[in-house]
């Protein structure tokens, strides 16, 4: 089983091979940081030290903050 | 034709200038529409490069009175996203240049030009009388300010957030959607930094703030709520991510 991940900025899909990954460690395999990103797991946003089971499906994108 | 022309007969609120001046729009929204506009209030918070395009749309659509709050001066560095100001107004206050512009594009909205910074205690004067609140801010500490209080008075609010060739945009409406805290909460409230941004991100994302509260006010259809817009200028693309948070109360009512 995988966590399918896609990031909207890059487009980009990514498998990563795991039973459960935290947020965290997704963010640091990608090279992401939380403050500029939201995460969400089959649609809820979740933080950094939630964990994701395999099966999910993730969507990242960056949050801008400028106007 | 016949059509149009009962559209307009049925505008008797309307003078026959401001019937000229929104001839192209009263035939599409309709003259009730048009009058909600007229008598509709909105609060723009920050008049930068979202601010510029929001103003002007806002006024030339025929929006009755505008409130805007900004506390900075015209830069150099400004003009290249700022439309509302020119190399001229360099070291002028934004808020005044920008009162003076939108007068000369209408003069039949009420502008209320507020050269300040962001607090409760301004917000808890000007928001419980408008309609919408339209964040057009650059950091989040103020983006939550305005939050907080247009929460605690039940006033939409729409907001968007630029960088680069990206934004993002939502609708936030207490009773139907997360606040603007607990939708972003990992993002440090502090950060504030000097914003790079390709000149016309903040022109699409401000123009699609105006179209939210357009949605809002005339009830045209369902504003994005629990829904974020994400824009890549570079592709260009536009995502629509349905969002679920199961419990904000703690971060909402607080």
């Amino acid at each position: 089983m995988v966590v399918k991940v896609r990031v909207l900025e890059s487009n980009e899909c990514i498998e990563l091979e795991v039973k459960e990954i935290s947020v965290r460690e997704i963010l640091s395999k990608l090279g992401l940081t939380l403050s500029e990103h939201i995460v969400l797991k089959n649609g809820e946003v979740i933080t950094e030290d939630d964990v994701v089971e395999d099966g999910s499906e993730i969507v990242i994108f960056t949050v801008k903050s400028g106007g | 034709m016949a059509n149009i022309e009962g559209v307009f007969e049925s505008c008797r609120e309307l003078s026959s200038e401001e019937l000229e001046r929104y001839s192209r729009q009263i035939p599409v929204i309709g003259c009730e529409k048009q009058l909600k506009l007229k008598e509709s209030s909105v609060l723009v918070a920050g008049v930068g490069g979202l601010g510029s395009i929001i103003l002007y749309y806002l006024v030339a659509a025929g929006i009755g009175r505008v409130v805007f709050i900004d506390d900075g001066i015209v830069e150099l560095s400004n003009l290249q996203r700022q439309i509302l100001f020119t190399t001229e107004d360099i070291g002028k206050p934004k808020v005044l240049v920008a009162e003076n512009r939108l007068k000369a594009l209408n003069p039949h909205i009420k502008l209320i030009p507020l050269q300040a910074t962001i607090t409760e205690d301004l917000l808890e004067k000007y928001i419980r009388d408008v309609d919408v609140v339209v964040d057009a801010l650059d950091n989040w500490e103020a983006r939550f300010v305005i939050d907080k209080i247009a929460w605690k008075y039940w006033k939409p609010i729409v907001h968007a957030g630029v960088g680069e060739y990206y934004g993002q945009l939502t609708v936030i409406k207490r009773g139907v959607t997360p606040c603007l805290r607990c939708l972003f909460r990992g993002v440090k409230s502090s950060s504030r930094g000097r914003v790079t941004v390709l000149a016309t991100t903040p022109g699409i994302l401000g123009l699609l703030e105006v179209n939210e509260v357009f949605k809002l006010l005339l009830g045209l259809s369902e504003p994005l709520y629990n829904k974020i817009l994400v824009f890549n200028g570079k592709k260009p693309s536009i995502d629509i991510v349905e969002i679920k948070i199961s419990d904000c109360s703690e971060i909402c009512e607080n």
